[in-house]
């Protein structure tokens, strides 16, 4: 909403500059990054590695010889690295309602996490839209499903244009639309989709730790808060969030 | 139970003490009081904070908000000088045989004139016993340079010591310290619970309207209460009761319109005061069709009449009505705006008792409207005040003045309404109204020992009580919920009572130098939460409740004030210490809107504030202006947050320069220009990065620990004055303005992110605003 407010203005304003800056950052010291996820569709995965100083380019040391393990019910999972930094278990696919455990050695720390699947909201459609929006129309898919009776349902959103990611994400919960059938747009931040580009949208129901962890990051990213380190549930400082989630994919190509 | 007795116990002992303070006063012998108004002689108006001197005696007098005051004094011949900045002082003897009723009018001083006159004395800022009182002269603040020319009595006070813009070209201010919404921000009594248009860029007074503006930034005498760092009390012009007057300017941003005259001449009158932005005007000439269809405009309204009902009566009534609009073809609009109504009555119980009784509603509202596909939505939230008030002024004698008074608020918050069309698969959410009721006690007063020791002392005691319809819930110390209560209508939910002492004191070394002190204690009950690092329109107002308790604010400050050349220079050195207690801050992700679950989204702290101003102002002459200069501190303190130590404040900013300085080259042209510096805002910004999601994100370390570049820039303006022929009332003029001299490209934000140019790399951006901004404003009067 505010970021709405922000934009509109600015481009209202038309007064507003843009340029690079030379900001003196000290470097901060090196963290554990660990994304894992568990989903219903595909394998396991855990990729773990580290953060670099701001001023660095945008490639991120791997960290191997971790010993990682995911246990559902006192069943463990344990996950070989496949390639540098990735570790995986072909045989570990979620079952929505299991708890999930993760626990990490690196590097002579302890790093543990809990998820737990949330029951699968089947994705029935993608709709596309035209939207009137400030300077020009613009297309916004509409994922369609039926929110289940009851609050405490989250939802993640991640677009894929013509086989590349769009870099941005969009999670809520059904506090608004609750018992009902949801098409709430994605709507991008930058509109980059045009006619005849196939887009893919993968919908995920999260856990409440993993959507406040991702709605966190997102107010961060966008300067709408106070920026911070989202909160996570793994325990040991490591950056990061474990999601045990469904996932569901559709395509969709606009004309 | 307990800590009512006691605080039963200490307003007990007070009593006493004002009562033996009293009585000290009040030895037998023939004495007569002198009462009445003072006014403008040419428009009626009644001059707010007119003082009035014996020459005989020390000591004296100033008019209250309604341009009321009383002097009792014994059997004896007086001269009374009455005096008012921008006005000639006048003289009248009076023979106190009987008591009399007197109506003092000032003429004031002409264009002409005003260079010259240099001979006035006035040195109420050296003997008053208020510090941390800024009263600003309508007709300076009309002279200084502003962004697109729009005058803006908000942006103006913040060239003053110890007030700091909230950025670039903003109206919300921080005082001393403290939040952009700790500022109780009154006009004609009535709260305005947003003052900002389009995103704080505008304040919501249009300055044509405003009669008075006196800000406390500390010393906050007892009768206000609410807010913790300043009270900014406004007061609408009454119109003129003697002429029609029409005036009114166009101006960069806004056209205004001012019509005002008498509905009795001489008795009461009534003013109505109108300006529209007219961006959106232009919009209507672009080509593009889209934009075509866009909205962006915003208004004020103000209206004011009053009535004279007989000798001592007189009711006034007045309103504002505000609201901005931004509107993107069918997609998206939103709206929001302030209304505000009082209602009063003075009445003269006798001459040395004034009363006024209020009836005050105020009411903020945003509506945002939402249409996509067969989804239509509408997104609402309201505060809503409706205020009874009483308020007394006993002027017991020259040396000794009361007021005390109660008053009784009833506050109606609607946090979020979602409300969707039948069609809309979005289901209406209405999170539940909360209702409270605030009130106040207050008792004040301003007592004169001997020559040299003024003292002002007061006390307010205030309830604020949460009550049903409505579920409440509780939450463990990780924001879960772990209970809830349902409550009946009106029943109590959570009550609190507090005390607040205020003191202040100055001892005049001589008749030009003086030192004062203060202390007071102000509490504040409603809390807004903002999730941003701007003002929003949706910024949300929540009351103390079972979870969320009321602020608190202690503070101490010491000040030295000496006049110079015949008091035509002034200075003022106050340091002040500020401790804030139940500081509110929300949890990292927290989702502020349309959330019945807000409250476990919140974080309590506290904070400390603490700073030393210099203040030089020359007052008269050709050149005048000032120079004011803040070295200070602001820290916030929670637990959660940067491993529960103290943290700068956002608004922490160690130096802060203003220069304002207005010459007038001759009768038809004056020039004008401001100059401020100050150190960056405190800042958290990334201390690496890491990838999640495919995507960068930034990590960081410590909360505020970095500072955006230092803020500096240059005003300059120049008015002329068309020539003005005698016989003939129109009058115009043109005001010429730059703002931002030199075109500082000064940071508003500072954002990081993936080069666009090349993804592997990170770069960090810089957006200014308002770079050399030119304006020219036309005014005229009829």
């Amino acid at each position: 909403m505010k970021q709405v407010l922000i934009s509109i203005f600015f481009i209202t304003a038309l007064l507003g500059c843009k340029k690079e800056i030379n900001v003196d950052l000290p470097n901060a010291s090196q963290q554990i990054v660990i994304e894992a996820t568990v989903t219903n569709a595909t394998y396991a995965q855990v990729t773990i590695s580290k953060s670099v100083a701001f001023s660095n380019s945008n490639t991120y040391p791997t960290v191997s010889g971790a010993t990682v393990n995911i246990s559902d019910n006192g069943v463990n999972y344990p996950l070989t690295e496949s390639k540098a930094g990735t570790y995986s278990n072909n045989s570990l696919i979620g079952v929505p309602g299991h708890t999930y455990n993760l626990l990490v050695k690196v590097e002579g720390k302890e790093y543990s996490s809990t998820s737990i699947m949330p029951l699968q909201v089947h994705l029935d459609t993608l709709l596309l839209e035209k939207l009137f929006w400030g300077h020009e129309s613009v297309w916004v898919v509409k994922p369609q499903y039926s929110d289940p009776a009851g609050f405490g349902h989250y939802y993640m959103f991640i677009e894929t244009i013509n086989s590349k990611q769009f870099p941005q994400f969009w999670v809520w919960d059904d506090r608004i639309v609750n018992n009902s059938i949801s098409t709430i747009p994605l709507i991008q931040s930058d509109s980059t989709i045009n006619v005849n580009d196939t887009i893919e949208i993968e919908m995920r129901c999260i856990d409440r730790n993993v959507f406040r962890y991702f709605t966190a990051l997102q107010g961060s990213q966008n300067n709408a808060t106070t920026p911070a380190n989202p909160e996570n549930e793994i325990t040991g400082g490591a950056l990061g969030y474990f999601s045990a989630h469904t996932t569901q994919r559709k395509k969709v190509k606009v004309q | 139970m307990q800590l009512k007795f006691l605080q039963k116990r200490i307003l007990d002992k007070l009593l006493v003490t004002i009562a033996i303070l009293l009585s000290v006063q009040s030895f037998a012998q023939d004495k007569h009081t002198i009462s009445g108004t003072v006014k403008d002689k040419s428009t009626g108006e009644l001059l707010i904070g007119a003082s009035i001197k014996i020459a005989e005696l020390k000591g004296g007098t100033v008019t209250n908000s309604y341009g009321f005051f009383s002097i009792t004094l014994p059997k004896n011949k007086y001269k009374l000088i009455t005096s008012y900045v921008g006005f000639n002082a006048s003289e009248k003897t009076v023979d106190l045989s009987k008591s009399n009723e007197l109506l003092i009018e000032l003429t004031p001083i002409s264009e002409l004139e005003e260079v010259v006159v240099i001979n006035r004395k006035k040195n109420d800022n050296v003997t008053k016993a208020l510090m941390g009182v800024e009263k600003l002269d309508m007709k300076m603040i009309n002279q200084l340079p502003v962004l697109l020319g729009e005058r803006d009595v908000l942006k103006s006070i913040q060239l003053l010591p110890g007030i700091k813009s909230a950025g670039e070209g903003n109206s919300g201010f921080y005082v001393r310290g403290g939040g952009a919404d700790q500022n109780l921000i009154l006009l004609d009594e009535a709260p305005v619970y947003n003052a900002s248009h389009l995103l704080g860029f505008f304040s919501t007074f249009n300055s044509d309207a405003v009669k008075d503006l006196t800000l406390y930034k500390g010393g906050m005498p007892a009768q206000y209460g609410g807010r913790l760092s300043s009270v900014v009390d406004i007061k609408m012009k009454d119109g003129n009761n003697k002429n029609f007057d029409v005036s009114g300017g166009l101006g960069v941003i806004s056209s205004r319109i001012n019509i005002e005259g008498p509905i009795v001449r001489d008795e009461s009158s009534f003013i109505i005061s109108g300006r529209r932005s007219y961006a959106d005007a232009f919009l209507k000439f672009s080509s593009d069709s889209a934009l075509k269809n866009n909205k962006l405009y915003f208004y004020d309204l103000n209206l004011k009449a009053n009535y004279k009902l007989g000798k001592r009566d007189r009711l006034y009534l007045s309103g504002y009505f505000g609201r901005d609009v931004l509107g993107f073809g069918e997609t998206f609009s939103t709206d929001w705006g302030n209304s505000t109504a009082t209602l009063r009555w003075n009445h003269v119980v006798n001459n040395k008792i004034f009363s006024n009784t209020s009836l005050i509603y105020s009411d903020y509202n945003y509506n945002i409207h939402f249409k996509t596909g067969s989804d239509k939505l509408l997104i609402t939230s309201q505060i809503k005040d409706v205020n009874l008030k009483q308020d007394f002024d006993y002027f017991i004698n020259n040396n000794s003045k009361v007021k005390f008074g109660a008053n009784v608020i009833r506050h109606t918050v609607s946090p979020g309404r979602v409300e969707a069309d039948e069609t809309s698969n979005i289901k209406s959410t209405i999170v539940e109204n909360r209702n409270s009721w605030e009130s106040g006690l207050y008792g004040s007063h301003e007592l004169a020992l001997g020559n040299k020791l003024n003292i002002v002392y007061g006390i307010r005691l205030t309830n604020f009580t949460t009550i049903g319809p409505g579920t409440f819930y509780t939450y463990d110390k990780d924001g879960n919920r772990s209970g809830a209560d349902s409550f009946g209508k009106g029943q109590s939910v959570a009550s609190y009572w507090n005390v607040e002492p205020r003191v202040s004191f100055s001892f005049q070394l001589n008749a030009s130098k003086s030192i004062k002190a203060s202390y007071n204690r102000n509490v504040q009950n409603l809390h807004l939460l903002s999730n941003s690092v701007s003002s929003s329109p949706t910024d949300l107002w929540l009351p103390s409740s079972n979870n969320v308790k009321p602020e608190l604010a202690d503070q101490f400050s010491v000040g030295y004030f000496q006049n110079f050349k015949n008091n035509q220079y002034e200075l003022s050195v106050e340091t002040y210490y500020k401790a804030l207690q139940n500081q509110v801050d929300y949890r990292n992700g927290a989702s502020l809107e349309a959330n019945n679950n807000i409250e476990s989204e919140l974080l309590y702290g506290k904070g400390r504030a603490y700073g030393i101003e210099l203040f030089v102002k020359k007052k008269f002459g050709r050149l005048n202006g000032w120079v004011g200069y803040t070295l200070s501190k602001t820290e916030r303190k929670f637990e959660g947050i940067n491993d529960g130590n103290y943290f700068n404040a956002r608004q922490d900013r160690t130096h802060d320069v203003s220069v304002v300085g207005i010459y007038k080259v001759n009768d038809r042209w004056s020039l004008s220009s401001t100059f401020v510096y100050s150190t960056g805002n405190a800042v958290t910004f990334p201390g690496g990065k890491y990838r999640v999601n495919n995507q960068t994100v930034f990590s960081y370390t410590e909360r505020n620990g970095h500072r955006m570049p230092a803020y500096h820039r240059l005003d300059f303006a120049a008015t002329f004055e068309g020539k003005r022929n005698k016989g003939r009332k129109y009058q115009s003029s043109w005001t010429f303005g730059l703002y931002n001299v030199y075109g500082r490209e000064n940071a508003y934000i500072i954002q990081f992110k993936d080069a666009p140019s090349d993804p592997s790399k990170t770069i960090a951006e810089q957006v200014s605003l308002f770079k050399y901004v030119p304006s020219i404003t036309w005014n005229f009067k009829i």
